[in-house]
């Protein structure tokens, strides 16, 4: 008998807005030297604090204004995207590689293993990592090299649950017996059949933590231990607008929204795909009015 | 139940002795800290002298036990900044932030559940859409931007709230719902869901066909099930509250041990950082530990396992 | 009140379900009756619409997927289909109530048994307190559940799948229901627990003289519980007959495929007979019979047209184009 909800969820179209925006960023980042209108680091004093187009004292010349040294918004945005993305990746990349091993080997292997990683879960769980990831880097120098392996090594969290719990209930499957039984080596038996059932979890994962990351990377410049000036990052221009918020608002606003719409796009394109590879919620029911 | 209660509670000091050592390591990364105490005309005798005086002369797990043992008398050394204990500095600052945490979390689940129910019992209507769309922005939102967006809208445009500092409760509001916002989203969508799940379930029907009320089978029988898993959730949240209190405290100048943590960072004032990341742990896993046992009032099947 | 009136008239019930691959009908032109004080059995496979049928005289249909599409379901001349959830809140738990297929599953896990029967108790009486206590206690006994004083405190993990399922139809008898519906009551449990509950039934029907519908794929019970019965395949009831008739007279296909499936003692058989073929697929039914392609009878109108209802004989009806010849 079928189950109200479970076979209820709508086989989502792509969220178009959430693929549009991310493509965006990836362009940006990619293509930033021919898209923007000026450098990032062009500086012109005279022209300092000039307002968004829309706006009294705005010219065409600069859309979105500039800001206190006379460089142009819009263009800083373009090119913080790529600093979002590059740290974003890899950060990711490093992440997920330190979380899904550790899930791998506490899901596959349990006892004493799963108990050593689930209590180291547990304490990098309790700890601030914003703080943490604040002192390290004011311990080992804020460069980009030691940005994104500090994020890295905080945000491996996440991965190692969602990947040990998907592990947890695959090995429940009698396939995984039967190849133990077949004699198959256990690396054989990790990568070959509980991988793959934990790919999808994965991509899901990777796509949200994406956004995260993204702001988890402006947080630390927007407090200064992230990039460094002159380097455009959305976090530095923020902690710029945050000194002339009273007078010249479009500083601080544009690169903020900037980072709320990608991590929207992230965040829309991760619940979707989170839908789309879930095989319980393939078949899906509309109800008619 | 007392076995239960028991082994949580090892496991709780097993972690916060994980934290002695990763606060320990870290300090240890940050390099010598004669170099920073001493003027630089000082010569290597001096050097020497002073290292033997803090101790950094002797082994690192001599150290690392010294360091231990400090840390159960609550002593974190001195403030390099200030003239006071570290320790004493930072409690001296945690009620703001308690203050604030407790405030956002308020806002948080008086926000979240009511919209996270009413979204689950009319799935797909407007109201669903409209709370669930919100709840996505809530949780696209970076803090630092809440917060400046915010005080540009209510203190700089509009002038009805101030932005900086403590004290009554105006000043509280605005970085309360800065510091609540993802929470507020996670919550409220997270309570829609596990709602969904339970709704769905068959012990539901039973109740239905009892013919009880909705508010009954609602209130009652839905939502004793579905707050379990929310108030892991919910716990977590907190957690990451206290994390994020940093942001929050740093643009609205809140006087918190955020706010005091990175200035010691800052500063290099390495004792105070140690301390704020050591006192804000073991809070997050004495909270930890208290959830576990209100579960185990919520869902009578843990006793027993 | 006569003694056998019709209690329950459901007139060409139609309960669809609306997919994104297609609609499925679950139940498709449902007609019968219950008397009061009849055992009502409803046989057929998963699928057949046995349980949507049972949901449909609830109005617990689930949403938004399914809906009664068209029929009448007349409880003492009122039409069901009609009324709002709010007023089916009224007949819920007071004149109607339902024991469902899994026990396991059944009751809420985070309260007690007896929180849970004292509610059911309460929908009849405003009884609280110690008078409360007094009355979950004697529901459990009724239901044979020993030690029921500190059972009442129990949690269901805590209970057997046979002590559940009798905690169910000690709710039922709180209830005090006209008609009780129990959809696979014995299904999940062991064969002497099965025993247990179905003897407890027949306690209920005779002590408070409540119409059952008792719905199950398994014939035993049916012998040995029902008065009348229906058979259903793919959504229709394809033939409805008194008990006897139904094993001894039956002429619809399906039902003698179901009859002789059944092993026999004191036989000797070399094979078990069953019905060739696969189940139907509900989302692709041609507008004909849905039992044709596994039926050893079939002609080509079968798989074009449905047969209408025709007697075979007192209270036998069927549908079947070949009926008459087999």
């Amino acid at each position: 008998m079928p189950r109200s909800r479970k076979i209820w969820v709508n086989v989502k179209h792509a969220p178009s807005g959430g693929l549009i925006i991310l493509l965006l960023l990836i362009m940006a980042a990619l293509f930033a030297e021919l898209i923007a209108p000026y450098s990032p680091v062009d500086q012109d004093i005279t022209k300092a604090l000039r307002p968004p187009f829309f706006l009294e004292g705005g010219t065409w010349d600069h859309l979105l204004g500039t800001d206190e040294l006379g460089r142009d918004i819009l263009s800083r945005i373009i090119f913080g995207a790529r600093i979002s993305l590059v740290v974003g990746f890899i950060a990711v990349a490093i992440s997920g590689l330190i979380g899904t091993w550790l899930g791998l080997v506490s899901g596959y292997f349990g006892g004493k293993v799963d108990s050593v990683i689930m209590r180291l879960v547990d304490i990098q769980l309790s700890m601030p990592y914003i703080l943490i990831a604040l002192a390290l880097i004011g311990a080992l120098g804020p460069s980009l090299r030691n940005i994104i392996i500090v994020i890295g090594i905080t945000s491996w969290v996440d991965y190692a649950r969602v990947v040990r719990g998907e592990v947890l209930s695959i090995k429940e499957n009698e396939f995984v017996d039967l190849a133990k039984i077949a004699g198959c080596s256990t690396y054989r038996i990790l990568l070959k059949h509980i991988f793959p059932g934990v790919v999808n979890s994965l991509i899901v994962l990777g796509t949200l933590m994406l956004g995260r990351i993204i702001i988890f990377e402006a947080a630390l410049s927007f407090l200064g231990l992230g990039v460094q000036p002159p380097t455009p990052s959305w976090g530095i221009m923020l902690a710029d607008g945050r000194q002339y918020l009273t007078y010249a608002w479009w500083l601080a606003t544009f690169p903020g929204f900037a980072i709320m719409l990608v991590v929207l796009g992230t965040n829309l394109v991760g619940d979707w795909l989170r839908d789309m590879l879930d095989p319980k919620q393939r078949a899906a029911v509309i109800g008619k009015r | 139940m007392q076995r239960y209660i028991i082994k949580r509670f090892f496991q709780s000091l097993i972690v916060i002795l994980g934290i002695t050592v990763i606060v320990f390591i870290i300090i240890h990364l940050t390099g010598d800290p004669t170099d920073l105490l001493l003027p630089p005309e000082a010569g290597p005798q001096e050097r020497e002298l002073f290292r033997k005086q803090l101790g950094l002369d002797k082994p690192i797990y001599v150290q690392y036990f010294e360091f231990l043992k400090n840390v159960a008398h609550g002593d974190f050394g001195q403030s390099f900044r200030h003239q006071t204990s570290a320790f004493s500095l930072i409690m001296g600052a945690l009620p703001a932030t308690i203050e604030l945490t407790i405030a956002a979390m308020i806002l948080s689940i008086v926000i979240a559940l009511p919209v996270g129910i009413i979204s689950a019992i009319r799935p797909r209507s407007y109201y669903d859409r409209l709370g669930m769309s919100f709840a996505l922005l809530g949780q696209s939102i970076p803090v630092y931007w809440a917060g400046l967006m915010l005080i540009l809208l209510f203190a700089v445009t509009l002038g009805w709230l101030p932005s900086t500092g403590r004290g009554g409760i105006e000043h509280l509001i605005l970085p309360a719902v800065t510091l609540g916002m993802f929470s507020t989203a996670a919550i409220a969508r997270f309570t829609r869901s596990s709602m969904l799940d339970v709704l769905d379930t068959d012990y539901i029907r039973t109740a239905r066909i009892k013919g009880l009320s909705e508010y009954v089978v609602v209130l009652k029988h839905a939502f004793k099930n579905a707050s379990i898993p929310v108030l892991t959730m919910t716990s977590l949240q907190f957690g990451r509250m206290l994390s994020g209190a940093v942001i929050t405290e740093t643009i609205f100048s809140w006087p918190g041990v955020g706010r005091i943590a990175v200035q010691a960072i800052y500063n290099r004032d390495f004792p105070v950082v140690q301390t704020a990341v050591f006192v804000t742990s073991v809070i997050f896993v004495g909270i930890n530990f208290l959830v576990d046992i209100i579960y185990t009032y919520l869902d009578p099947r843990i006793k027993y396992k | 009140m006569s003694q056998n009136e019709k209690i329950l008239e459901v007139k060409n019930l139609k309960t669809y379900f609306f997919t994104n691959v297609g609609v499925v009908k679950a139940v498709d032109g449902g007609n019968f009756h219950l008397r009061k004080g009849q055992a009502l059995g409803i046989v057929g496979e998963s699928g057949s619409g046995k349980s949507v049928t049972s949901l449909s005289i609830l109005r617990l249909v689930p949403k938004p997927a399914g809906r009664i599409v068209e029929g009448e379901i007349l409880y003492r001349g009122e039409d069901l289909v009609k009324k709002s959830q709010k007023e089916m809140r009224e007949y819920r738990g007071n004149k109607l109530f339902m024991i469902s297929q899994d026990p396991m599953t059944s009751l809420n896990p985070v309260f007690t048994i007896g929180n849970q029967i004292g509610e059911a108790i309460r929908r009849r009486k405003k009884l609280t307190g110690h008078d409360l206590k007094e009355k979950i206690v004697e529901m459990l006994k009724v239901v044979h559940i020993r030690a029921s004083e500190t059972r009442a405190h129990a949690y269901p993990h805590q209970f057997s799948g046979g002590m559940k399922q009798r905690s169910m139809i000690s709710m039922a008898l709180a209830c005090q229901p006209e008609i009780l519906i129990a959809d696979e009551p014995t299904t999940a449990l062991d064969v002497t627990i099965q025993a247990q509950i179905l003897k407890l039934m027949v306690e209920i029907r005779e002590q408070y003289h409540t119409s059952i519908i008792l719905i199950t794929h398994d014939l035993g019970v049916i012998a040995r519980f029902c008065d009348y019965v229906l058979v259903m395949y793919a959504g229709k009831i394809v033939e409805r007959a008194d008990v006897k008739t139904l094993f001894k007279g039956n002429r619809h296909p399906y039902t003698k495929g179901l009859i002789n499936s059944l092993p026999h003692l004191g036989k000797k058989q070399r094979r078990l007979e069953s019905i060739k073929g696969q189940p139907p697929d509900l989302l692709n039914l041609s507008g004909g019979c849905p039992f044709e392609p596994r039926c050893d009878y079939s002609v080509e109108r079968c798989s074009v047209e449905y047969p209408p209802v025709e007697s075979a004989g007192k209270g036998h009806l069927l549908s079947c184009w070949r009926w008459r010849e087999i």
